[in-house]
């Protein structure tokens, strides 16, 4: 069996399934965990309002911003640029969709009546630079810091690593570059693959667990009456 | 034998029109026009070979693909430049007489002649699944394969298994290259095979009397060695992101691209796109229907034709369901396990 | 009516789209022609080696015209001869007994070789001359 075909076949059936295993095993260990009893009355009633947190920590407060300005302005980078590539690229979209109509039944028109919109392949290749670009540059600050080199383990670096690989080989396989094709292609879908197995056990969990954590923060927050 | 040269004048053939017909040779084989002296020159001192063509578990496309080639027709390819001592189809004979004419053309010609086959080889259960005359396809391989000097695979049962060898292979069948293994093979796969691109490989082992240049699927390059995605006149439409959604739709009838309709063709290596079909006529995708992947491996089994390449095997809804149980009854444990060291460290203080 | 009736039909050809493959061809005559002036060197181009579409060939008709020569020769098969409206470009098609095109070329160069005698041919011409000058 070749590299396409197995990437394609056995290589995503394995890799989607570990990943709702471990995605699920990991959040539920978290949701179902008791929350921390808080005796104290508390100082507002509406504890859920805290929730608005999840949205204020977006951006730092200009007090911290000088020493975390270029994390987060190359976060974002990194962050939108990938998302771009990564849901408004078609072959990208048929493969959601895919997944959609196998599990739910419905295809995207159906349900939110117009088509999933999508970019063409060079504007998507300009977004996947940017963010590729963004990564390299968080890297080489991430071991140029002294502070942040000695924080660093080994999630921190196979996390950045399975996230630059699908750019990288995405971005080989459109320009043709480097092998033929098919195998471009192969190695594209088994970094993904590695990505999703990945995914639910190291610090790309984050993607579910930020809003968790900055909610259940706000919360306790607001009850306490504490400034958000 | 005699030299090709020699039976071409015998037969009041002028030298212009032999020159003419190198001519189209040289195209047909997907060399510059510059070669056609070479050609001219090594065909003129070409010998006839005998050619033996074998057919085993297929559906006869590839003959009928290959008498529709038109340049040179098959006729001229029976007639002038082989000797062709065996075939189901086209032959005269039949029974004990054919299978005596084949057995002399393979003695006389010991060493020296061509074995083309199409369709694969059933070896399960003895291979008892294909026979004639009494004898399983494996044996008469194997005989035949002998005492060739070449072996060429014709379209995707031969050279790869093809729909015989599809899920879950019932007669065990397999390609060519897995049973001959001592005796160059040919891959010249399709389903079927472009007939001038089965014609194009026999000339050139005709004229030069050595094997085309293989890529690692045993593909002669000239043919194979691009993609359809490559020289795909649709191309524009997939790099401006123009894609048509359904058949007939507006844009499919505007001649976007079929990416999204299942085409295949950036991972399958073929001429259509190029040579095309039914001399130039056109190819799959120009009239609309993606490229199945019909001159790659496996190709009954990749996947739905009409499902985008991208949209790769992820598994099916149960399938899914069973690892969310999985997933969610992992978890749960986990937070029974947490909840129990919750308890014990509040306990404690 | 059958619903098959009603599903309008519209013919798209698909296949005259010109691809604007045919400029860069004719950049490649230019720069052939120059070789042949310069140093004598000929040479050809088989166009059904390139990806050109229907729409391609008619931009290439109209591109490079005719010129003074047009010459048809019997050979296994009708071929057509034409010089372009550029004189040393010469289209050349090959077609088989059945009328199928089976090759189609662009010569640069003084005169085809198709429309040449070959030795052979004249010495196979000469036997049959003396044999019918014999009285």
């Amino acid at each position: 069996m070749d590299l396409l075909t197995f990437a394609r076949g056995p290589g995503m059936h394995w890799a989607t399934t570990v990943f709702v295993i471990g995605v699920l095993w990991r959040l539920l260990g978290i949701l179902l965990l008791r929350g921390r009893k808080d005796l104290s009355e508390p100082r507002r009633t509406a504890a859920w309002k805290g929730l608005r947190l999840i949205g204020l920590r977006s951006w730092p407060r200009k007090e911290f911003l000088g020493g975390t300005a270029f994390g987060e302005i190359m976060g974002y980078t990194f962050h939108i640029g990938f998302l771009v590539a990564l849901f408004f690229y078609l072959p990208h979209i048929l493969f959601f969709e895919d997944i959609a109509k196998g599990v739910i039944g419905v295809n995207f028109k159906r349900v939110f009546g117009f088509a999933w919109p999508y970019l063409p392949g060079g504007a998507i290749y300009f977004f996947s630079a940017v963010s590729l670009a963004a990564l390299v540059a968080v890297l080489v600050h991430r071991i140029a810091s002294p502070v942040k080199r000695m924080l660093s383990n080994f999630d921190d670096y196979f996390s950045w690593f399975v996230t630059i690989a699908p750019i990288a080989t995405g971005m080989l396989a459109y320009s043709h570059y480097g092998a033929p094709y098919p195998t471009l292609l192969g190695l594209h879908l088994l970094s993904v693959e590695l990505l999703m197995i990945w995914f639910p056990f190291g610090k790309l969990m984050h993607a579910f667990t930020m809003f968790l954590a900055r909610g259940v923060q706000g919360v306790e927050f607001e009850r306490r009456g504490a400034s958000l | 034998m005699t030299t090709l040269g020699d039976s071409l004048l015998a037969s009041g053939v002028s030298r212009r029109a032999f020159l003419k017909f190198c001519t189209a040779l040289t195209s047909l084989m997907a060399l510059p026009p510059g070669m056609a002296p070479a050609v001219a020159q090594a065909l003129a001192k070409a010998k006839r070979p005998s050619v033996i063509w074998l057919s085993f578990q297929e559906c006869t496309g590839c003959t009928e693909s290959l008498t529709r080639s038109n340049s040179p027709t098959l006729e001229n390819l029976i007639l002038d430049l082989v000797s062709l001592d065996y075939h189901h189809t086209l032959q005269a004979a039949s029974g004990f007489a054919a299978e005596a004419a084949r057995e002399h053309a393979m003695k006389e010609f010991d060493g020296k002649y061509l074995l083309l086959v199409d369709g694969s080889i059933p070896t399960s259960d003895g291979g008892i699944y294909g026979a004639w005359g009494g004898e399983s396809f494996v044996d008469i391989l194997e005989q035949s394969a002998k005492g060739a000097a070449a072996v060429v695979a014709i379209g995707s049962c031969a050279s790869f298994g093809g729909l015989p060898k599809a899920n879950p292979n019932p007669t065990g069948a397999r390609p060519v290259s897995d049973l001959v293994k001592n005796k160059p093979v040919i891959n010249v796969p399709g389903c079927p095979p472009i007939a001038v691109v089965m014609t194009g490989v026999l000339a050139h082992y005709l004229t030069f009397g050595k094997i085309p240049e293989l890529d690692a699927q045993g593909r002669p390059l000239a043919f194979y060695g691009e993609t359809i995605h490559d020289r795909c006149y649709r191309r524009p439409f997939y790099d401006q992101g123009k894609f048509a959604k359904t058949f007939d739709d507006e844009g499919a009838r505007s001649g976007w691209c079929l990416y999204e309709l299942g085409c295949k063709g950036p991972i399958t290596h073929n001429a259509c796109a190029t040579v095309k079909w039914n001399a130039g006529t056109s190819f799959p995708i120009q009239s609309g229907h993606g490229c199945l992947g019909c001159s790659e491996p496996d190709f009954w089994d990749k996947g739905s034709f009409y499902k985008a390449l991208s949209t790769a095997e992820w598994g099916d809804a149960k399938t899914l369901g069973a690892a969310a149980a999985v997933g969610v009854a992992a978890g749960a444990a986990a937070a029974y396990l947490g909840r129990r060291r919750q308890e014990r460290i509040e306990k404690e203080n | 009516m059958n619903a098959i009736d009603r599903i309008g039909v519209k013919v798209i050809a698909a296949a005259d789209i010109p691809t604007g493959n045919v400029k860069p061809l004719l950049f490649e005559l230019a720069g052939l022609l120059e070789a042949w002036l310069s140093k004598g060197e000929s040479a050809s181009i088989d166009l059904r080696s390139l990806p050109l579409t229907r729409g391609d060939y008619a931009e290439l008709e109209a591109a490079l015209g005719s010129g003074a020569v047009s010459a048809s020769v019997e050979a296994i098969g009708a071929s057509e001869v034409r010089e372009t409206r550029y004189p040393g470009v010469w289209r050349v098609t090959h077609r088989n007994e059945a009328g199928e095109v089976a090759a189609d070329l662009l010569e640069v160069c003084g005169l085809p070789e198709i429309l040449r005698a070959p030795a052979e041919d004249a010495a196979d011409g000469l036997i049959r001359l003396k044999e019918a000058l014999q009285p």
